[in-house]
């Protein structure tokens, strides 16, 4: 299945896009897209215990599964306010 | 500091502030909120937030908005990047995690104490 990940902040220009197509296995959950993520932009990989989550604009988690085109967005630490 | 650069996740950041509305009413059900965040350049001295807290009784108010302030610093998906003269740097703060209910209760802390 292919979704669609958005990137913001740091990890954006660490990746130079905000937007990223990934294709993923069909039984793929949030932290595959993470770890397919990470083996494309090896600078993302300090973010792995800091990340957040979410899925078709809703907060989410690693463990939660996808379906084919779903919008995932990966939220470095915050800094609002 | 010469200015600052809000990135924002829109919808998300959106339904953070709904989420967040609805917290504070579950402690001050009196108290409505609005929330506004600015996104892009905000100059040096400019407001980037504005919440506005209408209730009955004011302690309830100024509770609610403390409360709100300290929740969309801990989830809501939006980042400072601080633009210097020869340089710019991302502000990282926590990670977003609208779950964590210890995060929660240090916001609802903070809001119940008069500092």
């Amino acid at each position: 299945m292919f979704v669609t990940v958005k990137l913001f902040a740091k990890l954006r220009e660490i990746a130079g896009a905000g937007e990223v197509r990934l294709g993923l296995a069909d039984n793929a959950v949030v932290r595959d897209a993470w770890l397919t993520l990470q083996a494309r932009y090896a600078g993302i990989a300090p973010y792995a215990s800091s990340v957040s989550c979410a899925v078709n604009a809703d907060y989410s988690r690693m463990s939660a599964p996808l379906r084919e085109g779903d919008e995932v967005a990966f939220l470095p630490p915050v800094s609002g306010g | 500091m010469r200015w600052l650069d809000y990135e924002a996740y829109a919808p998300l950041a959106v339904r953070s502030f709904e989420r967040i509305a609805d917290e504070a009413r579950q402690r001050w059900p009196d108290v409505r909120l609005a929330i506004h965040h600015r996104s892009g350049r905000v100059d040096v001295g400019e407001a980037s937030v504005v919440i506005a807290a209408a209730s009955p009784h004011r302690a309830d108010a100024f509770g609610a908005a403390r409360y709100a302030i300290e929740r969309i610093k801990q989830i809501t998906p939006i980042w400072k990047h601080e633009h210097f003269d020869g340089g710019d740097t991302w502000i990282e703060g926590a990670t977003a995690d609208p779950d964590d209910e210890i995060a929660r209760q240090l916001a609802m802390e903070r809001a119940c104490s008069s500092r």
